[in-house]
């Protein structure tokens, strides 16, 4: 939006420099902005920046000297790490290209394809130096041998193969019983090799197809940087293992985990893992391995993970590439899964505002409410709740009880609704959904609470926890709104991800809810559009209703909760950072 | 590239190595014919040159009537030691016939004066054009003392500009940009007898150029320019220019430079580059975009470096906003990337250097 509109640099970007920025020290109090600050940032995201992918996804990256290579589907690109410009495309192979790797003088490139080739590339001119043919199934992973002498291909195939770049020649490695998903050198013996195989195990063999030592359990592995160790992982265990002796080094877990690619930091002090769409940052240098950072942002699975430098990079379903910048920082435990966690900096997972009584709140994953003054935006109040881990939720003050409703995964039925005060502790419990929440409200009254998921719109009462009313949505709330939801009385507006907006009337008790146009009497100027989609930011800030322009955005971190009252908006983000900003100036 | 059969493209250029590795393509390859002009045949080449001394000479015996030249000037033995000098290189041709045909000098004594170098057959072309330029230099100040430190130091601050800058500027412009070149006045006098080494345009709106890679490679190569008033020492050089885009960043950017509308967007603005024209102007923009690829030019071991390190350091505490503003004005924000890239790598240089030898 900035490459667009000068004045936005002083109006939206400044505006989000974090306040201990040499950008907000010393700008901020020069160009003070439209839309006031009621509590800003802290810090900076990890995420620098975040590269678009032309709507591909890729399981293959590989980094050298500031390029990237990503196989997006049957060509390769070769994008610019520092601008996310695309420089090159390498054509040739006739289909899906899975896997990449650099020599290590960074002059040629392999790539493994599901057309059953494995082609090394001259990265200067292009062109293709070889075509290896031999597997007959699809090529999963390559990997080539320090020194440059010798790729090894993994396949569907069962089997591993082993070029000789020089003559082409090879031989085959059998024994695995399933696919080959990851195959790799060891960075220092051209002689060993680790591949691990659908099945969950990994196998360490020399070239000649000697079988080194035991399989153990691992989906996914990697060496350190010296060679003389490797780290595998398999849904929540990560192990660290010493390659000449093939004993666990540490191993350590993370609950409802489900690691899919691990890595060492160049430097060997760290391993990053990927579940879903979050990466864990471990640091391995005290007697403990401790979890230092978890990294959100991306909105889906994250297919691939390379740490060439300081900078850790990450490929997503989501279709974008990430950088995120790991600095000396990342040394202090932080995150909610240790117990020294500090309370304060557990992700937010629920903000609401009730500005009629100058309030905010917040609630984090370890069930921290804070009540924040708008006014002075200072925080009044930190209390500890058991609202421990919810999914979504909304605060509210209501006849001076603080009422907390939140959702929380119940490992066996699904999900359910809590309700909390902060005198009485957990009030009620509801059975409430299989699918994914995606927003839940408290009626203003604090009689009703309303829960929407991927495909239904429900509420309860409060008093009697009875069913007030369901409404199929049929799936249309993807991609999905941060703050879906808006309640009018007893009537209900659903954003959806798209531009639609739906309304209903629950306000009969015992009948099915109403289909009502929408109206949002009491935010008519401006329209918060929160919404989460496939990589780059998505479209997050507030949307001016009569030009359908976006008049601020919400750039740079994506938030983890968001509500907006039609003048305020409060965010809440995965470091335990709250946001709140008043666009009462840009109001008629 | 099969569909339009007729069309020929000539596209020339020295051999960079990206150059090179980019018809290399195979995609290309099918499609395109590489003249290589260094190995093209001598003779053909020399057959050329001759042609257009001859056809150059013929011009200058028919517009100086000042001079008494005989209708058969040069002698024929003359114009074959001028190719034989240029060996296959076409810009020493054209260099000996700008420099010869200079309106305040007779030709026949110019013409002497090069044939009369002594030939060296080590790096003929090399040392054929050094010796040129060197005799240029010493034609064109030979009525200036030695001493003028003034003077030339002047001079090398114009003619590094030239020589340096990333992109060509006009006289007016680089008279606007930068602190040591004075009025363009001043300027257009002091590159007057260098006119055959650059193209320095009456107007001094346009462009000056460099006739030939050889002469920048020849002035800020210490080995071949032993001339110490005319020997450029690129850190040096790029240093005051840098130092000059800071000082005019500095001073002239602001918020809103352009004057418009609150909450504008660019594709609002009637005629952005007249309000750029007016409001920011060449120098500033040239200033902008490039003072990071000076800043990369500086040596880190520079004696004025801690000079750069407060320059920076104060550009980024006030004006580094209205930087970001004229490059999204610019539509090359990108350029912001590279250029931040460029600062840190810098730093990176710097803090290692002060860290080793302090």
């Amino acid at each position: 939006m900035m490459c667009n509109s000068p004045s936005k640099i002083y109006d939206n970007a400044l505006t989000l420099c974090p306040s201990s920025s040499w950008l907000h020290e010393h700008y901020a109090t020069r160009f003070p902005p439209k839309v006031k600050v009621v509590v800003g940032l802290a810090e900076w995201g990890a995420c620098t920046h975040t590269v678009s992918c032309n709507g591909y996804y890729t399981y293959s990256l590989a980094y050298q000297n500031n390029f990237i290579a990503a196989g997006l589907s049957g060509d390769i690109t070769i994008f610019d790490a520092l601008t996310g410009s695309q420089t090159a495309v390498l054509s040739g192979h006739t289909e899906y290209v899975r896997s990449l790797a650099f020599s290590s003088d960074g002059k040629l490139l392999v790539s493994g394809s599901s057309d059953q080739t494995v082609k090394l590339w001259d990265v200067q001119t292009g062109g293709v130096v070889k075509t290896f043919h031999g597997h007959t199934e699809r090529i999963i992973s390559v990997s080539i041998s320090v020194g440059n002498t010798m790729i090894a291909s993994g396949s569907e195939d069962r089997t591993i193969c082993l070029w000789n770049i020089r003559t082409g020649e090879y031989h085959v490695i059998k024994g695995h019983n399933n696919h080959i998903t990851t195959v790799s050198f060891s960075p220092t013996n051209p002689q060993l090799l680790l591949p691990a195989s659908s099945d969950g195990t990994v196998q360490k063999w020399d070239t000649d197809g000697h079988q080194t030592g035991p399989p153990i359990s691992g989906s996914h592995v990697a060496f350190s940087p010296d060679g003389t160790q490797f780290v595998s992982c398999k849904e929540t265990t990560v192990t660290i293992w010493n390659t000449d002796s093939g004993e666990t080094v540490a191993e350590f877990h993370l609950a409802h985990a489900e690691f899919s690619h691990c890595c060492f930091s160049p430097d060997g002090k760290l391993i990053a893992c990927a579940s879903g769409d979050t990466i864990c940052l471990w640091d391995i240098t005290g007697p403990v391995p401790h979890l230092t950072k978890t990294l959100v942002g991306h909105t889906d699975e994250i297919t691939s993970l390379i740490f060439p430098s300081l900078t850790l990079i990450s490929a997503s379903q989501d279709t974008s590439v990430k950088f995120w910048e790991i600095g000396a920082s990342s040394t202090n435990p932080v995150g909610p899964h240790t117990e020294s966690t500090p309370l304060t900096s557990a992700p937010i997972r629920a903000v609401s505002l009730q500005a009629k009584d100058g309030l905010a709140f917040s609630v984090d994953s370890a069930g921290v409410v804070k009540t924040w003054s708008i006014p002075t935006g200072l925080c009044k109040e930190s209390i500890e709740t058991q609202a421990k881990d919810i999914e979504t939720g909304d605060i509210q003050l209501i006849g001076g009880r603080l009422v907390i409703v939140g959702c929380k995964r119940d490992p066996d039925q699904g999900w359910k609704v809590h309700v909390w005060d902060d005198e009485k502790g957990e009030l009620q419990t509801m059975n409430a959904t299989n699918q994914h929440p995606r927003g839940l409200r408290i009626s203003r009254d604090g009689s009703i609470v309303f829960l929407v998921d991927d495909y239904d719109l429900q509420a309860w009462s409060i008093q009697t926890e009875e069913h007030a009313g369901r409404v199929s949505l049929g799936n249309i709330l993807y991609p999905y709104h941060l703050d879906p939801l808006w309640i009018d009385g007893s009537k209900v507006m659903v954003c959806c991800g798209g531009s639609s907006t739906l309304g209903w009337d629950f306000g009969i008790p015992g009948s099915t809810p109403i289909e009502i146009s929408p109206t949002f009497s009491d935010r008519p100027h401006l329209d918060f559009i929160g919404i989460i989609s496939h990589g780059t930011a998505g479209k997050i800030g507030i949307e001016d209703r009569a030009t359908g322009n976006m008049a601020f955005q919400l750039t740079g971190k994506t938030p983890t909760a968001a509500q907006w009252d039609g003048c305020y908006l409060i965010a809440g983000y995965d470091t335990g950072e709250v946001l709140i900003l008043d666009f009462s100036n840009m109001l008629p | 590239m099969d569909d339009i059969p007729l069309v020929k493209f000539l596209i020339t250029g020295r051999p960079e190595p990206r150059i090179r590795s980019g018809f290399r393509l195979e995609a290309l390859r099918p499609h395109t014919e590489v003249f290589k002009l260094h190995e093209v045949e001598p003779t053909s080449v020399n057959s050329d040159i001759k042609l257009f001394l001859k056809t150059r000479f013929a011009d200058i015996v028919k517009h100086r009537s000042d001079c008494t030249l005989v209708e058969d000037w040069p002698d024929p033995h003359d114009i074959d030691i001028l190719c034989e000098k240029a060996a296959g290189f076409f810009i020493f041709a054209s260099t000996v016939v700008k420099f010869i045909s200079s309106r305040h000098h007779p030709p026949n004594e110019r013409l002497a004066l090069i044939v009369s170098l002594p030939l060296d057959t080590s790096h003929e072309a090399k040392l054929g054009i050094d010796l040129l330029y060197t005799q240029v230099l010493n034609q064109a100040f030979q009525d200036v003392g030695f001493h003028d430190h003034q003077l030339y130091s002047h001079l090398k601050s114009v003619v590094g500009a030239v020589l340096l800058i990333f992109h060509p500027l006009s006289i007016k412009t680089l008279s606007d940009l930068l602190i040591n070149c004075g009025t363009p006045t001043r300027m257009t006098s002091s590159l007057r007898t260098l006119h055959s080494l650059l193209l320095v345009p009456d107007n001094i709106d346009n462009p000056i150029r460099i006739f030939h890679k050889s002469f920048p490679d020849f002035l800020t190569d210490p080995g071949r320019c032993t001339d110490d008033r005319f020997f450029i020492d690129p850190p040096v050089y790029h240093n005051e220019i840098l130092l000059s885009c800071l000082n005019a960043m500095g001073k002239r950017l602001k918020r809103n430079i352009c004057n418009l509308d609150d909450q504008a967007t660019l594709s609002e603005i009637k005629d952005l580059p007249t309000q750029r024209a007016t409001y920011i102007g060449d120098a500033l923009e040239y200033a902008c975009c490039f003072w990071t690829k000076h800043l990369a030019k500086v040596s880190s071991s520079c004696s004025g470096v801690e000079e750069v390190f407060r320059a920076i350091s104060t550009f980024f505490e006030t004006g580094f906003l209205f930087w970001i503003e004229v490059l999204v004005l610019m539509g090359k924000l990108d350029i912001g990337i590279y250029a931040l890239n460029d600062i840190q790598q810098w730093y990176k240089l710097v803090s290692l250097y002060f860290w080793t030898f302090s």
